[in-house]
């Protein structure tokens, strides 16, 4: 019970002072007696000055029943566990493609996001009046689905169906600062995360909490085991054809054979079967003639996530790629590097780092030789021949180059070409490397990097390295140089992300080597060029989630033939399509109604096909103690009743002293 | 609350007893002792056989009788002595003194204790405080002496004697005699802490004002008998004396005294207890006292030893020791009380 308003009860002082006027008034009962002689003298208890006792009379009873009830009542007390507290909760649900897996649910064969839907509108039916409510998105984007209180649920269940989960990557930090800033003081607050983890959290990226994070696992033990198409592109060469290019990627701890089926203009063109072992990875490329439009790339085995198992896209027509080639060499014109690039019908440039900016963005490739800026420019990169850190260069913030041994690399022979798409059907027998430095980039995998300042070459790390550094490499070394036990092989191609654009290393110098006259060059070149991920504006393949800038009053068919008008008026012409959340071909109609173009969105993404959840909420998020609210409880006051029964009391007292 | 003033208004004109009771009364006997001299002649005769010089009849001489009732002719032929009897018309003097002091008006005012007067009437409606029943218990024995012939002086004292009524004698003068006693006030409050009653002093100066002796009845609660219990100790029986030497004047065989001690049960045995502030109802002194069970205790042993004192005070004087209690009913519980102890007959 709590005292709202204490300080009255110094109205309680009115009790001692009632029984001290009592004890006044209260005079000792007159006797007359016939001979006080008769009393003299006798032993009796030692008589004070006031009675020795309170006078329990029922006058006196009922007035300090009033006097307690009326001071009581002043100072409203109440009581907060006859009330239900109001609450306000935030649900965070993920809505991104992995929670389209179908194994979530008493059967398994309910989607993620439906279970986690189910979970949320449960939550929102059993809301009461007082309570709020808001509901986060956990995407790349995060953001207030909805708000409201009691009033706005039945609107918000119904905008809940209607939601629709898609996009690659989440952002769970601004999720969280977000259902920060959306705690309510006045009320008790709960925060629930409805997700099926799986992407891998730091404890470091996440903000303090104000209340407790509650984590509900959909589904709670996720053994689910996927396959997936990635990296679906394509490549328009000059002659008019189309270079496609796709990696198939099994999720799962055991070996699996798919067949892959490719459709061009909707019509099947080719089937082939792919045996993939445990997390293994394969990419296969295709030259499509100039007459295609559209091409499908399918997984025709159903699992577990189904929008993974299908990209579409359309061909662009043919246009010049556009290469920056950025060297320090004396005639870099001459070099076997342009020369290579120039033979694949690449429209080249050739500038000196002396004339380099950041800033440049209009080319579909730019191509270091030899030279490194201080920051990764934007756009697809290939470096070629990283320069040695120098002793005054050692906080180099992009590469660490380490210093070259004097050793001569031979790729191992046979090279699995399902293992790695650059170095994928091209003859290396016979091809060796000198003064291959180790190059290591800078917190590669370290999460604790200043994104801002060091390039994201994440997940994608891809095989290359492990493949040259491989026992039969080492073998193969120790067959060479068997004095040479132990040694650390250099990678020799590294390729990573940083956000849409691709960085492939090539670690080695052309002009050492034997490469350079090799014909593996060409063949190398034209496969890191169909590695990289096109631009959006080339490709038009973007992955699902992602919000598309397209110009006003076009109107937009999605995949199920829902055509949607992009609204007019904006600053800039262009308009933001945010309902990407649907895989498939999107296609763009002008103003006239004519076929304008037209955009894939693929749910394939190295983020979301793994469906295996990969952290433990335990001791994750922490709870920041001075942050925390504590809400004023909401209290039922019963002063209305004290003060009635005060009344009663006074009723009574009057009754009887009228009676008297 | 104006129903018990009017009662109380009523009572000082109302009679103290119907004729139902004074009939009933008649069939009882004013006794005194053989030896106590007549003084005058009665109106009437007397029924009874007395010594007499008008012969009637013989009884055997006793010590005491009166040589001149002696038969002297019996003695001359049988050598026994025998008195004569015969049907005398010679009265005694009954001398009824009624203590009028405050105490007497004493009766329990706190409504709520046990014992409260107020819902104890006596026959005539009149409550059964010392002072009524005191009234009511002389008029009845003055109407039996009156009936019998006997002469009657009722005297009231307080700490002197004050209002008189008789000598009167015949039953016809018994109206006189209960309307005087109705008409009795007892003794205003005192003022400035005087000691109002003077037991001695009055029964000194009544004995020497009627030397010719008689029957006499002392009706009082003999409150002037309790001492101040001094610092030594709490002994209030000292004051016992006082009544001893009032009756030391009253000596047989020329008197023949009865001490009706009248108390209410709640000075004998009070159940009260609590916070009281007492008041002397004679002397108008208050104390402030706390009772509990034990002060009560030692109140009922102390009451328990002075009527004890006054019994054996009475005994030396030869004087009969009768203790009254105010809630006895006067004709179920008094009378027969006193016929038991040789008053009436």
């Amino acid at each position: 019970m709590n005292l709202l308003a204490p300080l009255a009860l110094l109205g309680l002082i009115a009790i001692p002072v009632i029984i001290l006027l009592h004890l006044l008034r209260t005079r000792r009962r007159p006797m007359l007696i016939s001979n006080l002689n008769l009393w003299l003298g006798l032993q009796q208890k030692k008589q004070a000055v006031m009675p020795r006792y309170i006078p329990f009379t029922l006058l006196l009873l009922l007035q300090l029943c009033v006097a307690g009830g009326l001071a009581l009542a002043l100072a409203r007390p109440a009581l907060s566990f006859l009330v239900r507290q109001p609450q306000h909760t935030t649900l965070i649900l993920d809505t991104t493609t992995s929670m389209v897996a179908q194994d979530a649910g008493a059967s398994g064969q309910t989607t993620r996001f439906d279970e986690a839907r189910s979970i949320a509108q449960s939550h929102l039916q059993d809301m009461t009046e007082k309570d709020t409510f808001a509901l986060i998105s956990l995407n790349r984007y995060p953001e207030v689905l909805l708000a409201g209180d009691s009033q706005g649920v039945p609107a918000a269940l119904t905008e809940l169906d209607a939601l629709l989960p898609g996009g690659a990557g989440l952002d769970l930090p601004a999720a969280l600062t977000l259902a920060n800033g959306l705690v309510d003081p006045d009320r008790q607050n709960q925060i629930i995360v409805l997700t099926d983890g799986n992407y891998k959290v730091e404890a470091g990226e996440l903000p303090l909490m104000k209340v407790p994070l509650t984590w509900h696992f959909i589904p709670p033990q996720n053994s689910t085991e996927n396959q997936a198409l990635l990296n679906v592109s394509a490549q328009t060469w000059p002659d008019g054809r189309h270079r496609l290019f796709a990696r198939l990627i099994n999720y799962a701890e055991t070996a699996a054979n798919r067949t892959l089926r490719l459709s061009v203009n909707d019509e099947p063109a080719q089937e082939i079967s792919v045996d993939l072992g445990p997390g293994a990875e394969s990419a296969r490329a295709w030259t499509l003639p100039d007459s295609a439009e559209t091409v499908t790339v399918e997984i025709v085995e159903p699992d577990a996530l189904l929008p993974d198992n299908r990209a579409e896209l359309f061909l662009t027509a043919p246009s010049q790629y556009q290469v920056l080639l950025v060297s320090d060499a004396p005639e870099p014109e001459s070099s076997a590097l342009a020369k290579a690039l120039e033979a694949q019908g690449v429209q080249l440039t050739i500038e000196s780092p002396d004339y380099w900016d950041n800033n440049i963005s209009d080319n579909n490739l730019i191509v270091f030789d030899g030279w490194l800026p201080q920051d990764w420019p934007t756009g697809n990169i290939l470096l070629v021949n990283p320069p040695l850190n120098k002793d005054d260069e050692a906080e180099q913030k992009l590469l660490r180059v380490e210093d070259i041994e004097a050793n001569r690399l031979r790729p191992v022979e046979p090279i699995t070409p399902t293992i790695e798409s650059t170095i994928v059907d091209i003859e290396l027998s016979g091809v060796f490397f000198e003064q291959v430095p180790y190059v290591t980039p800078i917190d590669w995998n370290n999460k604790n990097i200043d994104l801002e300042s060091t390039i994201l070459l994440t997940k994608t790390r891809t095989h290359t390295d492990t493949q040259l550094t491989s026992p039969q490499v080492n073998q193969e070394s120790e067959s060479t140089n068997s004095d040479e036990e132990d040694i650390e092989y250099p990678s020799l191609i590294i390729r990573g992300n940083k956000g849409d654009s691709q960085i492939v290393i090539w670690a080695f110098n052309l002009d050492e080597g034997n490469l350079a006259g090799r014909p593996a060059l060409p063949l190398l070149i034209a496969n890191t060029l169909s590695t990289f991920q096109f631009s959006a504006s080339d490709s038009k393949v973007f992955p699902v989630g992602e919000p598309i800038l397209i110009g006003d009053n076009f109107t937009i068919e999605t995949p199920a033939g829902r055509r949607l008008m992009m609204p007019s008026g904006s600053a800039n012409g262009l308009s933001a399509f945010t309902r990407t959340q649907e895989p498939g071909l999107y296609r763009v109609y002008n103003q006239e109604g004519r076929l304008a173009g037209g955009f894939g969105l693929h749910a394939g993404s190295a983020l979301e096909s793994n469906l295996t959840a990969q952290f433990t909420p335990e001791s994750l998020v922490e709870v920041n103690p001075a942050a925390t609210v504590e809400p004023d409880p909401v209290y039922y006051e019963f002063w209305p009743w004290l003060a009635g029964l005060a009344v009663i009391l006074v009723t009574i007292e009057g009754w009887l002293a009228w009676r008297k | 609350m104006f129903n018990i003033f009017n009662r109380r208004q009523k009572e000082s004109a109302a009679p103290l007893f119907d004729e139902k009771f004074l009939r009933r009364l008649e069939r009882l006997n004013f006794r005194t002792a053989p030896q106590l001299r007549g003084v005058t002649l009665g109106e009437q005769r007397s029924r009874k056989l007395r010594p007499s010089l008008d012969f009637s009849d013989h009884r055997p001489y006793t010590p005491g009788d009166d040589l001149r009732h002696i038969d002297w002719h019996i003695y001359a032929h049988h050598e026994e002595l025998f008195v004569k009897l015969g049907e005398s018309s010679q009265s005694i003097n009954v001398h009824i003194l009624l203590d009028a002091s405050r105490s007497m008006a004493w009766e329990p005012h706190v409504a709520s204790l046990p014992g409260s007067f107020e819902n104890e009437l006596d026959a005539m409606g009149r409550r059964r405080n010392k002072w009524n029943v005191a009234r009511r218990l002389a008029g009845a024995l003055a109407y039996l002496a009156l009936s019998g012939g006997e002469r009657v002086t009722i005297t009231t004292f307080t700490n002197v004697l004050q209002d008189s009524c008789g000598p009167i004698q015949g039953k016809r003068q018994a109206i006189p005699a209960l309307n005087f006693l109705a008409s009795l006030q007892p003794q205003p409050p005192a003022q400035n802490g005087r000691h109002p009653t003077g037991l001695a002093d009055s029964l000194t100066r009544y004995a020497r004002g009627h030397s010719a002796g008689g029957m006499f009845i002392l009706i009082s609660d003999l409150m002037e008998t309790v001492s101040t219990p001094s610092d030594a100790g709490d002994d209030i029986t000292a004051g016992v004396e006082a009544l001893t030497e009032g009756l030391r004047h009253f000596t047989l065989p020329r008197w023949q005294v009865q001490v009706m001690h009248l108390l209410s049960n709640q000075e004998v045995k009070p159940t009260f207890e609590g916070d009281f502030d007492f008041e002397d109802i004679e002397t108008t002194e208050n104390l402030p006292f706390y009772i509990d069970e034990t002060t009560l205790s030692q109140y009922r042993l102390r009451i328990k030893r002075w009527c004890a004192a006054l019994e054996s005070a009475c005994a030396r004087q030869g004087t009969v020791y009768n203790r009254i209690l105010t809630e006895w009913p006067l004709e179920q519980k008094v009378m027969p009380f006193l016929r038991q102890r040789g008053v009436v007959g």
